[in-house]
């Protein structure tokens, strides 16, 4: 709208213009007489957007110099700067086992023994999760990291222990894992906790009272082999209930029913692969869900059944 | 035994049940004594008041159904028994020293006043007796204590104790047991001084023939002839016949009365502050609620559980409502309320004390707010100049002046007041204050002496408009004698007049004439119905101006309030040139040329031009206007978007009291109504306290936006972490319950406590807020775009430092989310390659969320600092808001035991943090304090060519 400059100062009482709804939008999105963008003149955005740069860039400049000097300070890339017990993580590293199922939820594995199509989820599972031990030689820096470890000769700082594939047998990936033959492989793990020393049940003579009969026998029949072998964070798998027990049956651990000692502590070593157990159930009962409670055993892995506490709890049925 | 006891305590009968074996059951003897005593005091002039009490622990168990009833009367009896109770005219009180049953508690509904002791209670099992409900309860119970309440006790024999029946409007008082009787008896006592205050106005009149010499205004009937004189207050509507008037309507059918009505009827708008916190809240609901929305959307689509999901959208809502508004607020204005009564202004509607603080025009009536409201001499006319009595050597001059001994005898003889035995002076406005003028400056011995002349010879006496009486005059007293009037000293003497007209002073003209004792012997029979002696030829005494001079303080406060920007307006039903005199006098007007507009102009005026007017002419005197023009003007006004305010006492003022958005009365001489109708009453009827009030108002709505600043930054380090959770799928950097902790627990002192800062400096020097809402877009642009973004940093630094002290480095913690937050997954590993259970993951993200909101409380604490002022420095201000400085160190020990007592922080979701994680957000707050004091700085400054006084001043 022009305006008669001359003409203006007759006009003592203009009335106000009665601009439509849509002109008023107009007129905000771009105002011709003053152009305006959005209710402000170029110049008025141009202070704005620098303003707004030079605020946000000081925040963000404090924020990074507290955040630089804290890691500077503070972080060791490498080292935990709060273990164990001071800080969260604690002294009591949780079970895991594998295959997952495919529901984030479940702890259910299912599957039809005869179908190749049922049971390959869970080999192509396992396959991925052991990829990591097949292939130790090929990550970066893991090969030469690698130490032959046994019980009498742990490995030097730096090095990391093997995991032999070989001893999982017949959990194998060759193998399909034994599911095809309806006594499906489950592996064991222990979560990683940085230096982590385990206090391993060494004594035969006092093994805790609440420990399988069969794992006491076992441990026994081990330590007699070779009194080393003693060293080990104990596992043993059972049915929950006492039917399930009957259900799930033999069961075998591979290659030894526990964790070998000199896999710890756990100090972050390039290639550092964490050792499994390989739980057999060599027959267990089809067309039934067996729930199936598996625990680890070291002094200063605690244990609480409804807190989950140093076991892993997981269900199998197989048609 | 006597079972009532009757005794008297000055003009106080009390009765006494004293039947303590029974309970103080009440039986038909004791039934016919009280209705007797009850009906002679009624009549009795002695007595002002009964009280009712009972002997021992109980007040009294109600009907004695161990005695056997007089036959047939029984209910003639009761019915006695509560009649004398309903139509008692007097004061009633009862001092209820235990449990009152049945009758005893439905007569207790129909005493004026109930004291109760604690271990009283009242019953009413009718029901449970099967009879019907006594002594009216079913009238008086409900509307005492509402139909519900009514219904439980006399339905469902609730046994109602001392204390529910005080909450419920029962009983007026509870006292402990021991206490009880002193401290009735204190109450009664100070009621019995306020009756003396309260003496009822009476009147003279004629009823049936019969002459009443003090009948009470109240019971005054149409056809009544009451007898006035002058200074009486008229009692009703009457036709004047001679000097009787006859009684044509009286209460609300009268003149007055309808105008009363008016105002009953009339709706007020909403205040200014209620209009604005409503705005707030529905902006702030919808932008909460959409929030609600987006988030639960988003929650919903990343595939969070129904209840996850309401939880996030619970705590959203939490975060953005500003729970601490309200409960700030009422604090501020009663706060406010209090510290006005001290300063003799009572706040009755307390948001009206903040819409003081907004008002744009003031329309301030004249008599008694900005004047005095007591006609004073101020100016002496004696041949021939103008002496002013305020001049402090207006005495001396004058001392032996013939005039002025003159002007005395004739100012003293030629009135009608009388001076009562106390020194008060009764009569005429003008005739008073003549009367006060002499008493200040004479001394009573040579009053007698004019009276010892007097009886030697009459002298005519005259007083008067001055045009009527100097055209009777033939000679005027000049220093030394008398000389005859000429055209010279006529010219004079209408110039004095009309000078004093001019300055709006009421002119009187005082003359006498000593008549010859020759022709008027002692015994002369004088008759001022048929004049039988000269009124010509007299000699001109002087000419006295009185005025209703301006309160002392007025000038200064109107000039205060001009300063902050208020228009000050006067509508008065004076006349126009007194009107415009005062209206200089005190400033509202600032040129002799001020606009005033008549209330006849006002009538003739379309609303449009008075629109128009109110536009052009800035001071504006409105003059001679009757009530209903003054709720005209008001009306006006707020057709401008003018915020109102308006003074008035009178009964016609009640209208435009209840128009206007804040209407203030007078204490001492505003009536009942207008006290009732207005929303502020000035106990000491001066103008001044207003200023004092607008400036409370206006601290008020400062302090409140203060408030809500605090309170709005929390919301953004408390809604950016869901955003963050969602957008960059992190752990929840900060719970649902520790939103909960900041919002109700922390925020909520320091929000209240701000509104016990002290007034800005330049409060008063501002216009009035018009159009600035409590919460603009520059206070929106500060909170959200810099001060809560600073806090958000603070917050996410301490949880990126907890969370890499564990070993989990930020750039890992981006998509984590979806195995953190599954329970399932028992091995989510760190930067270092540790595994955590579920469980531990849990309890980190606890401590981080701890540590977080540690964050936002010392930040908080912080910003508690630098809201505190908006414009001043917080070097200035200082520290001085102990309210404050312990509202911040509570929100820290607050904060500090949510965290580290046990079984509370399991239940609030936090966590016993590490030393060092409480220091993480000082840098953060020290970035706080920096950049409000440069920002204040600029705004003081206006450096940057303004930028952050537009920017960021709200």
């Amino acid at each position: 709208m022009q305006r008669n400059v001359k003409l203006e100062e007759f006009e003592i009482e203009t009335k106000p213009s009665r601009s439509s709804e849509r002109g008023k939008v107009r007129n905000f999105i771009y105002d011709g007489n003053t152009g305006a963008f959005l209710g402000r003149t170029p110049e008025s955005w141009g202070k704005i957007i620098i303003f707004y740069i030079v605020f946000y860039a000081s925040l963000v400049a404090l924020f990074a110099i507290c955040m630089v000097t804290f890691h500077q300070q503070f972080i060791n890339p490498r080292v935990p700067r709060l273990q164990l017990d001071r800080g969260l993580i604690g002294t009591s590293p949780g079970l895991g086992f594998r295959p997952l199922p495919p529901d984030v939820r479940s702890t259910l594995i299912w599957y039809k023994g005869t179908s190749y199509e049922s049971y390959k989820y869970w080999e192509d599972q396992l396959k991925e999760f052991l990829s990591v031990y097949k292939m130790k030689g090929q990550t970066a820096g893991a090969g030469q990291n690698i130490f032959n470890c046994d019980f009498r000769n742990p490995p030097p700082p730096g090095k990391v222990c093997d995991v032999d594939i070989r001893g999982w047998e017949p959990c194998i990936e060759e193998n399909h894992f034994s599911f095809h033959k309806s006594s499906p492989c489950i592996f064991l793990k222990l979560n990683r906790i940085y230096g982590w020393r385990p206090e391993f049940f060494n004594d035969t003579q006092h093994l805790p009272q609440e420990m399988p009969v069969e794992l006491q026998m076992q441990i026994k029949n081990i330590t007699e082999y070779n009194r080393d072998y003693a060293n080990m964070v104990w596992v043993s798998c059972q049915g929950e209930t006492p039917a399930d027990k009957e259900n799930v049956g033999v069961v075998r651990y591979l290659p030894y029913p526990g964790f070998p000692g000199y896999f710890y502590p756990y100090q972050n070593a390039e290639g550092y692969l964490s050792p499994l157990v390989a739980v057999h159930l060599v027959r267990p009962k089809t067309g039934i869900v067996i729930n199936i409670e598996c625990r680890a055993w070291a002094k200063n892995i605690k244990y609480d059944r409804r807190e989950k506490l140093g076991v892993v709890h997981f269900e199998v049925m197989i048609e | 035994m006597d079972t009532i006891i009757e005794t008297t305590r000055g003009t106080v009968k009390v009765i006494r049940f004293n039947k303590p074996q029974k309970k103080n059951a009440i039986d038909g003897d004791m039934y016919l004594r009280v209705t007797k005593i009850l009906n002679t005091a009624a009549s009795d002039d002695e007595v002002s008041m009964v009280v009712l009490t009972g002997t021992g622990d109980f007040y009294s168990s109600g009907n004695d159904y161990s005695v056997s009833r007089p036959e047939g009367a029984w209910l003639q009896i009761l019915g006695d028994f509560i009649k004398a109770f309903i139509t008692f005219p007097k004061l009633l009180i009862a001092i209820v020293n235990g449990p009152a049953i049945g009758i005893a508690a439905t007569t207790l509904a129909l005493c004026d006043m109930v004291f109760a002791s604690e271990n009283a209670y009242f019953y009413t099992p009718f029901s449970k007796l099967q009879i019907t409900a006594e002594g009216g309860s079913t009238l008086t119970f409900p509307r005492l204590i509402g139909q519900r309440k009514a219904a439980e006790m006399l339905l469902f024999n609730h046994k109602m104790t001392a204390k529910e029946g005080l909450e419920s409007g029962f009983i007026n008082r509870v006292y402990k047991p021991e206490e009880l009787q002193s401290k009735a008896w204190e109450k009664i006592q100070e009621i019995l001084k306020s009756f003396n205050k309260m003496i009822p106005m009476s009147t003279k009149c004629i009823r049936d023939g019969v002459w009443n010499s003090d009948l009470p205004v109240s019971s005054l009937v149409k056809g009544d002839i009451v007898h006035i004189k002058a200074g009486d207050v008229i009692p009703a509507d009457i036709r004047i016949i001679e000097s009787k008037g006859v009684v044509l309507c009286c209460g609300d059918l009268t003149a007055l009365g309808r105008v009363a009505g008016l105002a009953a009827r009339l709706q007020p708008e909403p205040s200014p502050l209620a209009r604005e916190i409503r705005r707030f809240m529905r902006y702030m609901s919808i932008w909460a609620l959409s929030l609600g929305v987006i988030i639960a959307t988003a929650s919903i689509i990343l595939g969070y559980p129904f209840i996850q999901t309401t939880i996030f959208v619970i705590g959203m809502i939490v975060a953005n409502i500003p729970e601490g508004l309200q409960p700030t607020i009422t604090a501020s204005l009663t706060l406010t309320a209090q510290r006005m009564v001290k300063k003799n202004c009572l706040v009755k509607n307390l948001e009206a004390i903040e819409a003081l603080g907004a008002v744009t025009t003031i329309c301030s009536d004249k008599t008694g707010t900005l004047t005095k409201n007591k006609m004073c001499v101020r100016h002496i006319w004696i041949w021939d100049r103008k002496y002013s009595v305020a001049d402090p050597d207006f005495e001396s001059t004058l001392q032996v002046n013939q005039a002025l001994k003159a002007i005395k005898i004739c100012g003293a003889l030629c009135s009608t007041a009388v001076i009562l035995p106390n020194g008060d002076i009764q009569g005429d406005a003008s005739e008073t204050a003549i009367l006060n003028f002499l008493c200040a400056y004479d001394d009573p011995v040579t009053a007698s002496v004019h009276l010892n002349k007097r009886l030697s010879r009459y002298v005519v006496v005259i007083k008067g408009a001055p045009e009527c009486i100097l055209s009777r005059c033939t000679a005027v007293v000049m220093e030394n004698g008398n000389v005859n009037i000429t055209n010279e000293v006529k010219k004079a003497a209408d110039n004095a007049t009309e000078d004093l007209a001019n300055t709006g002073e009421r002119v009187l003209a005082f003359a006498d004439l000593i008549l010859d004792p020759k022709e008027f012997p002692m015994s002369f029979d004088f008759d001022t119905e048929e004049i039988n002696f000269p009124l010509e030829g007299l000699r001109l005494i002087g000419i006295i101006g009185l005025k209703d001079p301006p309160r002392d303080e007025v000038r200064q406060a109107i000039e205060r309030v001009r300063a902050a920007g208020i228009r000050v307006m006067m509508v008065t039903g004076d006349h126009p040139a007194t009107a415009r005199a005062v209206a200089i006098e005190v400033g509202i007007a600032t040129t002799a040329a001020c606009h005033v507009i008549t209330g006849n102009d006002l009538r003739n005026m379309t609303s449009d031009l008075l629109y128009l007017t109110l536009e052009k002419h800035h001071e504006i005197v409105f003059a001679r206007t009757s009530p209903t023009q003054k709720l005209q003007i008001v009306e006006a006004c707020q057709r401008q978007g003018s915020v109102v305010a308006v003074t008035g006492d009178g009964v016609n003022d009640a209208p435009a009291l209840r128009r206007a958005d804040i209407g203030i009365s007078m204490g001492i001489t505003g009536s009942q109504v207008s006290k009732q109708t207005a929303d502020i009453i000035l106990m000491d009827d001066n103008f001044a306290t207003i200023v004092l009030g607008i400036e409370e108002g206006r601290k008020i709505f400062d302090n409140l936006k203060k408030s809500v600043c605090y309170i709005l930054i929390s919301n953004v380090p408390e809604v950016l972490p869901v955003f963050m959770f969602i957008l960059f799928s992190i752990p929840l950097p900060l719970g649902v319950m520790t939103i909960l902790c900041i919002d109700l627990g922390t925020d909520m002192w320091p929000a209240v406590s701000l509104s016990y800062e002290k007034a800005e400096a330049d409060v008063m020097e501002r216009p009035p807020r018009h159009g600035d809402p409590l919460v603009s877009a520059r206070m929106l642009r500060l909170v959200y775009g810099h001060l809560g973004l600073i806090e958000f940093a603070a917050g996410m630094y301490a949880y990126f430092t907890v969370m890499a002290e564990h070993g989990f480095y930020p750039a890992d913690l981006f998509g984590i989310r979806e195995r953190w937050d599954n329970e399932a997954v028992n091995d989510v590993r760190d930067s270092l390659g540790q595994e955590w259970t579920y469980a531990e993951r849990k309890e980190l993200e606890r401590a981080c969320q701890a540590t977080y909101f540690i964050a936002v409380v010392i930040t908080q604490m912080m910003n508690g600092v630098i809201c505190k002022t908006r414009f001043n420095s917080i070097r200035d201000v200082g520290m001085k808001n102990h309210v404050l400085n312990i509202g911040l160190l509570f929100e820290l020990v607050l904060a500090y035991g949510l965290c580290y007592l046990p079984g509370i922080n399991n239940f609030f979701c936090t966590y016993p943090l590490r030393l060092q994680w409480l220091f993480l957000a000082i840098p953060f707050s020290a970035l706080l304090l920096a950049f409000g004091e440069f920002r204040k700085y600029c705004i003081r400054k206006k450096l940057f060519g303004g930028w952050y006084n537009e920017m960021t001043f709200y």
